[in-house]
């Protein structure tokens, strides 16, 4: 892992047109901003790891969804 | 194994015993329709290629399978049927974010699971599958608002039990994409 040190108001860069500025930092926080194209998706990661296990998840049951179940919903 | 239950012949007659694993209901197999998801899903990143498949008997839903992985199943649902409870839009910018234009023809659907230690089905309103109906490409956005949960327990709508929320015949999004691929087809 690349490990970068930067002081509030400095940023860095990854690629050409994906920037990460720190904001501020307080009481063990770190503010950041992220400036980037429209098609990247930016989410704090323990969401997008929620949305992954929730998938595996929903995946794993798909076998014993029964038509009871889905009966209830016609 | 898991697909060949899942594949279940769609002319079988309602005497067919039912297998003993696999989702109990009757899909038409010659029917799905082919979707790529540029991206993955998260979780599956790596798949691309999926089918999406009508329930026969459950207009509401549908199903969405890995062409290269038949365990990465998911039931769908049409929120459509329950959207007077659940109102979930999805912000034009997210539609830019998967290069979708705004003028672009979507449908809507959540993933659902069954939610064992709950007992219940729910819905993951935050992170919704949005299709392409003319491009029939795939997408799972995450919405930003942390409001909406990721494990809606879903409530059978006793009270509308005399009017059924759809009529036989009556669109669902998996028909508008029928419909677009009809279309497109008929075009070229």
């Amino acid at each position: 892992m690349l490990v970068l040190t930067r002081k509030a108001g400095e940023s860095f860069r990854i690629g050409t047109n994906v920037i990460i500025s720190v904001i501020k930092t307080s009481s063990g926080q770190v503010k950041l901003g992220v400036v980037a194209p429209e098609n990247i998706a930016v989410h704090r990661e323990e969401i997008y790891q929620k949305i992954r296990e929730e998938n595996q998840a929903a995946t794993a049951a798909s076998g014993s969804f029964s038509t009871e179940i889905l009966g209830q919903f016609l | 194994m898991e697909n060949e239950s899942m594949m279940q012949q769609p002319n079988s007659s309602p005497q067919t015993p039912k297998p003993e694993k696999g989702p109990q209901f009757r899909i038409d197999a010659e029917q799905g329709i082919a979707i790529e998801f540029p991206g993955g899903i998260p979780g599956f990143e790596e798949l691309h290629h999926y089918h999406l498949f009508e329930l026969l008997d459950y207009p509401h839903f549908a199903f969405l399978v890995a062409d290269d992985a038949s365990h990465v199943a998911m039931l769908l649902l049409d929120p459509k049927v329950i959207s007077q409870k659940i109102e979930v839009t999805v912000p034009p910018e997210k539609l830019t974010q998967i290069s979708l234009s705004q003028e672009e023809k979507i449908c809507t659907f959540f993933i659902l699971r069954l939610n064992h230690s709950l007992g219940k089905l729910t819905a993951n309103l935050r992170a919704p599958i949005i299709v392409s109906t003319e491009q029939k490409t795939g997408y799972q956005v995450i919405l930003d608002d942390e409001s909406l949960p990721i494990s809606y327990p879903l409530v059978p709508d006793t009270s509308s039990a005399s009017a059924p929320t759809s009529t036989p015949g009556q669109e669902n999004s998996f028909t508008t994409i029928k419909q677009a691929t009809r279309t497109s087809n008929g075009e070229r």
